[in-house]
């Protein structure tokens, strides 16, 4: 939700704090603010609201009570003042609701409005959060809804027939074209508000072409209206169709805020449109929301909180609660009986099968004005239990300590390839269709990739493993690969054998790639486990660009030691030296031959030939300064 | 010459620290399904069918279905989204008091980046007894914070939502003295109803759960600036380690 500041100052008698001070507030109380950025005279908040808070805080009206209840600052609220025209709105329409997925429906005529240009304070307000302006008709129930968190609508009288409206499920497919110009086909089970002709408006998504409020409108109908949040879901999923409205009704607005809406529409299109606001508004409400009560105690909070809040300060909270968001309160012995605002759905039993309505969630309603991070730490009392070993846990890591003992490193590979047992309905592309039924495909392409690179390891074998879930028709079991590429005459396929034997594991082995099944594999206890292998090491750039190998051997006196070498060249060669490598050493006639392996590499370009060539000589020049030193 | 030592892989390091320091808290280490069906990740976790909540979730979903044993209707499988699904399976067969974690594989449906892999690795606790509260779990998570990281830590709760517990809290970790904090990780109280339909007392018995993700961890120790690295098969990235 995209708050602009000066918005949500005009709902304050008082100055509200800055900024910076109620983006800490409200995250630390109420929900996190993404981010808070300058533009032009206002700052924009951008909010998350996620779905517990949806009910009431997706509009500046909810976020005022919010932040007001939370600085304690005087409101400013909407008084609903205009003049009402004594006809009647059922003169000129009828409503027929023929579905139970509409909780609450409210109509209203206004007759000879004026639509031209919005007033610049109402353009401001919808520029301030990206939205566009059209004409004041058509912002001010864009504005509504901004303000109320209530979608709300408005049709063109007179391109209703009959006047009369129906609100019903879809029968057979029917297309409609949305205000966008956008043509849908809408199918069986799909809400729309229609005439007696033709579909008007996706119920809840979006308004339709045929009804639209253009300038030479001159009658309209308000309206309010409040559906099941899931059929709004499916429906908006179907279609593809995602709007501020659907966001909205599908997680839940409840139908009493209906009115409140209609009040404020009607006052600002009587206001700002000069139109004739007929007294009555049809309103179909077959289920009002019930009255409903949370008994809490202070200790049913402190029990879950683990904080020592007493009455009184439960009192304060309370109190501020009934000020400012309309929950009512009254003791009763020890415990407090509180009524829960009609529009906090979150605090109120869900019919769908979802729960919602517990002591709990007034507990962290409480709570988050309390504020979480006042909770103080505190370690668990009388907390009896005796943890197993995970006996499967013991042996995968256990057999990680064995092979990197043995030379191996370890590897982690995609789950998702092309081929395999199992598909996915959504892939994320065609080359990711399957789970892996092997860890094969995987371990070859990093040998492959580790092979090219085995200079900068100063290897001459790539040794790696990985440990991971296989999938089949039926299971998912955990599998051990071990894949190699030995050199200096050593068989990949006899010594990969040798490792499985040592394991007592049976597996395959093809094409250097040795797999076995390890799901029924278990040790006994931790004990033995390194608990030791992090170093402090910091992660290293890895380069782009290719790397250079140079050799080079030299005879020294035999009192010199290959380290002292090393660090020679090591000092020489600086930042693009990115390994190094004894690979040969003997002694002859009382001097010693030491032969290095070099790595070049940058991080920033592709090292060419030449500047290898020109470094190595850096290095052969500082080397043969030392007397007795030559390079051969 | 001899045998050089090969490498574990960065997020191994971190399991194997995770192992170390909640064996060391109490608390048993459990593991479960990649697979999983719609109920245990969902709907056993008060996230229903068509509820908003799902959003927090995007969803690898399988082609396959499987039967239902009691039901006998085919269920919708999933790649689990989180390792929750785990404090199910776990409290189907267990009786509070206990204290368990679950490191595991995780999936999301979603493009992938620096910050975002549609695979990655997640650790899920739950402590569950008779008196066990928040301000308890903000004593064990500074503890293990404190020791993985191997510094004096602060953390603070601020309010979130996560349909199965209630309430539900984002945890910020920093040094102290330092003025940012970083959001690290979600928690709450279990929510009743899921206690209930596992027929464990909730006016008895209640407790934190807790999930962190092990890449964001390793990331954040080691200085790794992408997810990507960890799944790439490259030593480049664990020879390093």
């Amino acid at each position: 939700m995209r708050i602009s500041y000066n918005w949500l100052q005009d709902y304050f008698a008082d100055k509200l704090p800055s900024p910076e001070e109620l983006k800490e507030k409200l995250s630390l109380h109420a929900f996190e603010i993404e981010s808070l950025e300058k533009k032009g005279k206002d700052y924009i908040l951008e909010a998350d609201i996620l779905p517990n808070r949806a009910h009431d805080s997706l509009g500046y009206i909810g976020l005022a009570r919010e932040a007001g209840l939370l600085f304690e600052k005087k409101l400013k609220l909407p008084e609903y003042k205009y003049e009402k025209n004594s006809e009647k709105s059922s003169d000129y329409i009828s409503l027929d609701v023929r579905t139970s997925l509409v909780r609450r429906a409210m109509k209203r005529v206004v007759l000879n409005v004026s639509v031209r240009e919005s007033p610049e304070w109402l353009k401001e307000r919808l520029f301030s959060i990206g939205q566009r302006a059209i004409n004041n008709v058509v912002d001010i129930t864009n504005f509504v809804m901004w303000e109320t968190g209530q979608p709300v609508h408005a049709f063109d009288f007179d391109k209703i027939t009959r006047g009369q409206i129906i609100i019903r499920e879809v029968s057979d497919a029917e297309k409609i074209t949305t205000l966008d110009g956008e043509e849908y086909v809408l199918k069986k089970g799909m809400l729309v508000i229609s005439d007696p002709q033709k579909a008007l408006d996706i119920a809840g998504i979006k308004g339709g072409a045929s009804s639209r409020i253009d300038e030479k409108t001159k009658n309209i109908v308000l309206s309010v209206c409040s559906f099941e949040p899931a059929g709004i879901r499916k429906t908006s999923a179907a279609l593809g169709l995602k709007t501020d409205a659907s966001y909205r009704f599908e997680r839940d607005i409840s139908p009493e805020k209906t009115k409140e809406a209609m009040e404020r529409l009607s006052e600002l299109i009587a206001k700002n449109a000069s139109g004739r606001v007929l007294s009555e508004t049809i309103d179909v409400y077959p289920e009002p929301v019930p009255d409903f009560e949370i008994d809490i105690e202070a200790r049913n909070l402190n029990k879950i909180l683990g904080t020592s809040i007493a009455d009184s300060e439960l009192e304060k909270i309370l109190s501020s609660l009934k000020k400012y968001s309309g929950f009512d309160w009254q003791r009763k012995g020890n415990s407090y009986s509180v009524g829960i605002p009609k529009e906090r759905l979150d605090l109120l039993p869900s019919k769908e099968k979802f729960a919602s309505g517990n002591k709990e969630d007034l507990v962290e309603e409480i709570g988050r004005i309390y504020g979480f991070y006042k909770i103080k730490s505190e370690e668990p009392k009388n907390f009896n239990f005796k943890p197993k070993v995970n006996t499967e846990v013991a042996f995968t890591e256990s057999l990680k300590d064995f092979l990197v003992s043995r030379g191996f490193s370890e590897v982690m590979t995609y789950s998702f390839t092309e081929r395999g047992q199992i598909e996915l309905k959504n892939p994320l592309s065609s080359d990711k269709k399957y789970l892996r039924a092997s860890l094969f495909d995987g371990l070859l392409k990093s040998l492959e990739l580790n092979k090219r690179n085995a200079p900068l390891f100063g290897l001459d074998d790539i040794k790696i493993f990985e440990i991971g879930k296989v999938f089949g028709e039926d299971s998912e079991d955990l599998s051990l690969g071990l894949a190699v590429s030995l050199k200096n005459g050593k068989e990949n396929k006899k010594y990969l054998q040798e490792i499985l034997d040592e394991l007592n594991l049976k597996g395959e082995i093809k094409d250097n790639v040795a797999l076995a099944g390890i799901g029924k594999m278990n040790a006994p206890s931790y004990e033995g486990l390194k608990f030791d292998i992090g170093g402090n090491n910091k992660f290293k750039r890895i380069s782009q660009y290719p790397f250079v190998l140079r050799d080079i051997s030299l005879w020294t006196p035999s009192l010199v030691s290959s380290s002292e070498v090393r660090k020679l060249i090591e000092d020489k060669a600086g930042e693009l030296l990115a390994d190094i490598r004894l690979f040969d050493e003997y002694k002859k006639d009382g001097r010693v031959s030491y032969a290095f392996k070099l790595v070049f590499q940058s991080k920033e370009k592709t090292l060419s030939d030449e500047e290898a060539g020109k470094i190595m000589t850096e290095i052969e020049e500082k080397l043969t300064e030392n007397k007795g030193w030559e390079v051969r | 010459m001899e045998e050089k030592r090969g490498h574990y892989h960065p997020l191994s390091i971190v399991g194997r620290d995770i192992i170390r320091i909640w064996s060391a808290l109490g608390f048993e280490i459990a593991t479960g399904p990649e697979i999983e069906t719609e109920h245990y990740n969902f709907d056993a976790l008060n996230i229903p069918d068509n509820h908003p909540a799902r959003d927090l979730w995007d969803t690898f979903w399988l082609k396959s279905k499987i039967k239902n044993q009691k039901t006998k209707i085919g269920e919708n499988l999933l790649l689990r989204t989180h390792t929750s699904p785990m404090q199910v399976r776990y409290m189907e067969n267990n009786k509070p008091p206990f204290a368990i974690i679950v490191p595991g594989k995780t999936f999301r449906y979603e493009a992938t980046d620096a910050t975002h892999e549609a695979q990655f690795h997640q650790l899920e606790g739950l402590m569950v007894g008779e008196n066990i509260n928040l301000s308890n779990f903000k004593a064990i998570i500074l503890k293990f914070f404190e020791e993985f990281f191997g510094e004096k830590k602060e953390i603070r709760l601020r309010p979130s939502y996560f349909p199965f517990v209630e309430p539900g809290v984002e945890v910020d970790l920093r040094n102290p003295g330092e003025k940012k904090w970083l959001e690290i990780m979600g928690a709450g109280m279990v929510h009743p109803k899921v206690l209930e339909d596992l027929g464990i007392n909730h006016n008895k018995f209640q407790g934190f759960a807790f999930g962190m993700g092990l890449d964001r961890l390793a990331m954040i120790k080691y200085g790794i600036p992408d997810i990507r690295l960890f799944y790439s098969g490259d030593l480049r990235l664990v020879d390093q380690f």
